[in-house]
């Protein structure tokens, strides 16, 4: 059930917590959903729904830590902020490398939670927009022609138009001339932003070749 | 018996005559007619072929005829009228021993009867004058019978012309006939004399001959009332039917009855009658039963004889057997009593085991008196042997046998009576008179028979015995010419004495005989009025035994009192040269250090023996008897004496060596030497053995106590030195009796005050029941064996000091004591003590360690409710800057503040609750919010490890009632170490709280586990120890702690391994309304 609008989704076993976190957060205009526990969260969470996890550590039942992993198991991203009550260093270290972008203890000036939200809200987005035009570029490559294709691998290697032009046994003005095609097709608006994008929708040059 | 068997006999006998004559009467009667017939026969042979030779007096025919005749046996004459013999056959010629020509013409009678004329009544003669045949017996001359025929012989013209003569020898026909007759008249007059009735009946039972003694008895007069008639006419019915069934069985079965008593009731007298019946079955000639014959024989007197006989036989004490044929066949009942088998059981012993019954010693000797008295050999009749009875006793029998005809065989006719008793008083008698011969010959004793006037009349003598003179010089002779004039009084005193007080007189002297000197002993007993019976008797060796008796026993008393060893030596080797005759000695030590022999003391030394005839060196007895241990004695006897020069030179004969020894080791020798060598005679080895026995015993005893004196010094020496005090007290009442020099110096008092004070003197603090208080003490060091105790005691400068006292009961002096050591244990008291407070003040802060952990745990807490109220206030302020206020969040969200700062306050109250010091707070709680809570106090380290938190949670378990922060710290304590044991390369790192009902029932479970290292199991009661920790930086009194705090509530707490790895620290608390009892803190027994 997801919608266009993030939502912000508050994970922690005290009722007080959820309840104040709602009435701040929902104060500059986004979604809440509270959950008083890890599990019921797991339960409801849609991947696909945009938005940001406020996430306390301790809890009775599974921990936020916990949490965290199983998020990450399943290749989960959505942008986690940990609150605590009693944070250490050890504590924030872990949730750091275990992908959290901000780590909260409390009790805490309501801004800045609310920037750090407004951070995470922001930050999924653009993940988002990413990810949707990693997935074009894979569509449009498919639209390259045989000659265009092996341009595109070299340029994705890195090799200078000269280059290419030799390795392929063609005039490096015709490999000018794919290249302008294949950035035009592919959507890119320069070599840069094309080796981003291969590299985001996960092609190499072997697979390419696969491709072939 | 015999009567019985006679009976028998004669019935058997007279069978057999019976049969016998009545088979010869058959015979004759046979032979009688078969004779007559042959000769019918042949008379008619003879007439017709006289008759047809009369008829053809010439012609072949004639010859033919002549020559047949010629070949019979008969005399075959014919004569003319005139008797002339016309022609004779060949047999008649062979009588008249006469050829037939010489015959022929003469006259018959001349020939054969020597007569002048006819001879009377000849049948020829008559024939010839009745011209019919005629027959006639005649007996000749010869004293032969013959049988005559005569026939006429006619012509044609019917004229008789001659006669003919057929004469056949019947001599033994006659003499047969002749004998019949006889034999018929001594049957019939036997039978009709037989005193058994005899009888012939027909098939249908009927009587057909009988002899007289049948009438008589039948009561009639003459056979013709019997013949015809059956038993139902003279007897009762039933008899006769019994009677008359078994003769028609007889005469079915063709089998005879014999022997059958019977008791009938006689015709004649109407008296019951036993009849003894036999009856043969009579058969003709193709064998068939055509009646039976009968031989009864009344034998009703005899029966009633058997009757008194057998009644005699049986009422009998004797047993009484017959045997024949190697069986009994009669017995009776005292038989069965001796044998203790039945008579029916010994009537069916077969021959084997008749035997068995004597006894394995006798059976060869009766056999063969057995064999002999059947043999008709002469034998003593009477003789005892032993039986063997059936229940195995063995019973002696007096036998009185005798061969006797038993039913007309040879048995033996045995009595026996049982003489056990007697024979076992006779044996008794027999083995006593035994032992009084043995006795008298034993006796060593001379007897001599005295006169009131002292003359000697007779004497008896053992053998191998001396006299004082030989018999020839005292028999008959007063004893004062015999004996030496004192004794010879003193004998005739006593004589006078034993007759006139009747009473025994004992007198003891001496006389040389050849041994020597002897001791003698007499003892005059009156034996009648003018006689005394003297026993004398060689006391010498009692003499000498008492002699050395009494040496070793005078040695044995003076040896008691001897306090120093020369002189115990001195007075055994005087002892052992008075015992055993000897002209020197000595005694010889071992050195127990150099291991030489010293001479220790001697006797004797002086004059003719120097000190070195006691040889002592390699391979003189001394050293053997040190080698061996056993005494050695060389005397007259003993060739193959060890002599050193020296010793044959001082002309030594006798020589003795004993081993001194105590129980366990060789001390030394006792030697004893004589130049006589009767001295070392065999009688006084034991005293002198005993004399060295007494040297070791004493040498033992003097030793002991030498070592014990020694021992007595070490050990007051020990006692002065030792660093405790010791003191020794009586056990009863305590009192002090010794105590040494440290124990002085420790309490500043001198011996003799100290036993004045007592015991309760040295107390620091003294009581009012201190003589109970040690009585007690000494009770129990009696009961329960030593006790250790602390007192706190005061010198007499005032110092008070601890003591620690070891009480233990010991027998000093051969006394029970109570030894008490006492050692000053101030320093040690007060270092306890000293670490007694350091505990404490370590337990104050692993109390205050960890109720501050706790109260950070609830600190964090805080920044639940104060995160919440700082978010609703700054929600607030965003509500209230907004245009239009959304007042009723906004009052809402203020409402919370105050809710959450109300939450804040109880936390805080909380902790306030945990700082404060406070008496433990016994409250109703559940186990699960108690675990919950710790475990929110550690999360973050749980998180940090990587841990994994398994829970194993029982459902409805009851409350427990406790203090909640005790138990609080006894879980965080314990999962605090499973967190730590876990805190390094452990590859699985989780830990397990479970809750269950305890095994008991009554209470909760809980147990923390980890999957650490673990604890050896030598350490699972260590680690509750105080201050034994196995971790770097632990103090060693969490688990300690926790463990006062689970007993202080009732429970337990103990520690197992995991399944897995690790450690499972468990603990039980009772559940709410359980009562339990609060453990005790430990106490010290301390006065």
């Amino acid at each position: 059930m997801s919608s266009a609008n993030p939502i912000v989704f508050v994970v922690d076993d005290d009722e007080a917590i959820c309840q104040s976190l709602r009435l701040l957060i929902e104060d500059i205009g986004l979604a809440v959903r509270t959950f008083n526990g890890a599990r019921p969260f797991l339960d409801h969470y849609d991947p696909s729904q945009p938005g940001c996890l406020v996430l306390d550590v301790r809890m009775s039942g599974m921990s936020g830590i916990e949490l965290q992993a199983r998020l990450n198991e399943s290749n989960v991203e959505i942008p986690t902020i940990i609150i605590t009550g009693h944070g250490d260093i050890p504590m924030a270290v872990e949730t750091m490398k275990a992908g959290a972008i901000d780590f909260i203890e409390k009790p805490f000036r309501d801004q800045v939670l609310l920037d750090s939200i407004q951070r995470a809200i922001e930050l999924d987005r653009r993940v988002r927009a990413t990810k949707e035009h990693a997935r074009g570029f894979q569509s449009r490559v498919k639209g390259l022609t045989r000659r265009e294709r092996q341009v595109m691998d070299l340029l994705i290697l890195g090799k200078p138009n000269k280059a290419i032009a030799y390795e392929l046994g063609i005039s490096s003005k015709t490999v000018d001339f794919h290249r302008t095609n294949i950035l035009d097709k592919a959507g890119a608006a320069s070599v840069v932003e094309l080796v981003r994008l291969s590299h985001q929708a996960g092609y190499t040059r072997e697979k390419a070749g696969a491709l072939q | 018996m015999i009567d019985d068997l006679l009976r028998s006999l004669i019935l058997v006998a007279v069978g057999a005559v019976v049969a016998a004559l009545r088979e010869r009467q058959l015979d004759a009667e046979r032979d009688a007619d078969r004779l007559r017939a042959k000769r019918d026969r042949d008379a008619q042979a003879t007439e017709s072929s006289v008759a047809s030779s009369g008829s053809a007096p010439s012609g072949t025919p004639e010859v033919d005829t002549e020559s047949m005749l010629d070949a019979i046996g008969e005399h075959v004459i014919r004569h003319d009228t005139d008797m002339r013999v016309l022609w004779a056959n060949q047999s008649a010629c062979d009588s008249a021993g006469l050829s037939r020509e010489a015959i022929i013409g003469r006259h018959c009678y001349e020939l054969w009867e020597h007569r002048q004329d006819p001879c009377p009544g000849c049948p020829v003669v008559a024939a010839m004058e009745t011209g019919r045949p005629q027959r006639a017996e005649k007996v000749s001359v010869t004293h032969r019978t013959w049988s005559l025929r005569g026939y006429p012989i006619v012509n044609d013209l019917g004229t008789v012309v001659g006669g003919g003569k057929v004469a056949l020898d019947v001599t033994e026909v006659a003499r047969a006939e002749c004998r019949l007759v006889e034999e018929r008249n001594l049957l019939s007059t036997l039978i009709d004399n037989l005193p058994d009735a005899i009888y012939v009946k027909d098939r249908q039972s009927r009587f057909v001959l009988c002899n007289s003694e049948v009438l008589r008895r039948k009561g009639v007069a003459t056979i013709e009332e019997i013949v015809g008639k059956t038993d139902r006419d003279f007897y009762p019915l039933e008899t006769a039917e019994r009677a008359y069934q078994d003769e028609q069985e007889l005469m079915a079965t063709g089998r005879p009855i014999v022997n059958h008593e019977r008791c009938v009731i006689a015709p004649a007298s109407g008296e019951s009658t036993w009849n003894l019946t036999t009856k043969v079955p009579l058969r003709n000639e193709s064998g068939q039963v055509i009646g039976l014959v009968g031989i009864g024989r009344d034998i009703t007197d005899r029966r009633r004889a058997e009757e008194a006989y057998r009644t005699l036989v049986d009422h009998s004490l004797q047993g009484l057997v017959v045997i024949q044929d190697e069986r009994v066949v009669f017995t009776n009942h005292a038989m069965s009593q001796i044998s203790g088998f039945s008579v029916e059981e010994i009537l069916a012993k077969s021959p084997e085991e008749i035997w068995d019954f004597v006894h394995s010693e006798d059976r060869q000797r009766i056999w063969d008196n057995h064999r002999a008295r059947l043999e008709g050999r002469s034998l003593p009749e009477n003789y005892e042997f032993q039986v063997v009875r059936k229940d195995g006793a063995v019973r002696w029998l007096e036998l009185h046998a005798c061969r006797i005809e038993y039913r007309g065989r040879p048995a033996v006719h045995a009595t026996c009576t049982d003489v056990t008793a007697r024979v076992h008083t006779q044996n008794a008698l027999k083995q006593s008179e035994a032992q009084i011969h043995a006795l008298l010959d034993a006796i060593p004793d001379l007897i001599f028979r005295l006169s009131a006037d002292g003359v000697f009349r007779d004497y008896r003598m053992a053998k191998s015995q001396e006299f004082y003179r030989p018999p020839a010089q005292f028999l008959g002779r007063p004893v004062a010419e015999v004996l030496p004039a004192p004794i010879a009084a003193l004998v005739t005193d006593s004589i006078d004495r034993a007759l006139t007080t009747g009473q025994t007189q004992t007198l003891e002297y001496q006389l040389p005989l050849a041994e020597g000197l002897r001791d003698l002993e007499c003892r005059l007993v009156a034996c009648g009025e003018r006689e005394v019976i003297a026993i004398v008797r060689d006391i010498s060796e009692r003499k000498q035994a008492e002699h050395l008796s009494k040496i070793t026993h005078d040695l044995a008393v003076k040896l008691n009192t001897i306090d120093h060893i020369r002189k115990g030596a001195r007075l055994c080797l005087d002892a052992a040269v008075a015992a055993s005759q000897a002209d020197c000695g000595g005694v010889y030590l071992v050195d127990e250090v150099s291991g030489e022999m010293k001479l220790l003391s001697h006797h004797g030394m002086s004059g003719r023996f120097s000190p070195n005839v006691l040889w002592v060196g390699k391979g003189s007895a001394q050293m053997r008897v040190l080698a061996q241990g056993k005494p050695v004695y060389y005397g007259a006897d003993e060739r193959r004496m060890p002599l050193s020069p020296a010793q044959r030179k001082a002309g030594l004969r006798a020589y003795a060596v004993l081993p001194i020894s105590d129980d366990h080791a060789l001390m030394g020798v006792l030697v004893v030497a004589s130049s006589r060598c009767e001295a070392m005679a065999d009688q006084c080895r034991p005293a002198l053995e005993t004399i060295a026995a007494e040297m070791g015993t004493t040498l033992a005893r003097l030793r002991a106590e030498e070592a014990l004196l020694a021992s007595e010094r070490n050990y007051r020496e020990i006692f002065n030195a030792a660093n405790e005090a010791i003191f020794v007290h009586d056990p009863v009442t305590g009192d002090i009796l010794d105590v040494n020099q440290t124990g002085l110096d420790m309490f500043c008092y001198s011996q003799e005050q100290l036993h004045r004070m007592g015991v309760s003197g040295l107390w620091a603090e003294p009581r009012a029941d201190s003589a109970e208080v040690i009585r007690d003490w000494f009770a129990r060091v009696a009961r329960e064996g030593p006790q250790v105790l602390e007192c706190l005691c005061k010198s007499s400068n005032g110092r008070c000091f601890w003591a620690e006292m070891n009480l233990k009961q010991a027998r000093i002096g051969g006394r029970d004591r109570v030894v008490a050591v006492a050692r000053d244990v101030s320093e040690r008291i007060e270092a306890s003590r000293a670490a007694e407070n350091h505990r404490v003040e370590l337990a104050r802060a692993w109390h205050a360690n960890t109720l501050g952990e706790m109260a950070s745990g609830l600190a964090h807490e805080i920044n639940q409710p104060l995160c919440a109220i700082v978010n609703y206030a700054a929600g607030c302020r965003r509500l209230a800057e907004r245009e239009p206020v959304d007042v009723k969040t906004l009052g809402d969200s203020i409402e919370h503040i105050a809710d959450q700062a109300e939450r804040a306050a109880a936390i805080i109250r909380r902790i306030r609750g945990l700082v404060a010091k406070r008496q433990p707070d016994r409250t109703s709680l559940d186990v699960h919010d108690v675990l919950d809570e710790t475990m929110r106090m550690v999360d973050a380290e749980i998180a940090r490890l990587g841990i994994t938190v398994v829970r194993d949670m029982a459902e409805g378990l009851p409350k427990v009632r406790g203090d909640a922060v005790g138990i609080q710290q006894v879980t965080l304590n314990l999962v605090r170490n499973a967190l730590d044991a876990m805190n390094g390369a452990t590859p699985v790192r989780s830990l397990t709280l479970a809750t269950r009902p305890a095994d008991s029932g009554d209470g909760i479970e809980i147990a923390v586990a980890d999957t650490g290292r673990g604890l050896p199991s030598q350490l699972t009661e260590r680690v509750f120890d105080s201050f034994f920790t196995t971790k770097n930086e632990g103090l060693g009194i969490g688990l300690s702690l926790s463990r006062r705090i689970v007993e202080a509530h009732g429970g337990r707490l103990w520690v197992e391994a995991n399944e897995s790895s690790g450690a499972v620290f468990k603990f039980i608390l009772p559940a709410e309304g359980v009562e339990h009892e609060q453990c005790k803190p430990h106490r010290v027994c301390r006065r």
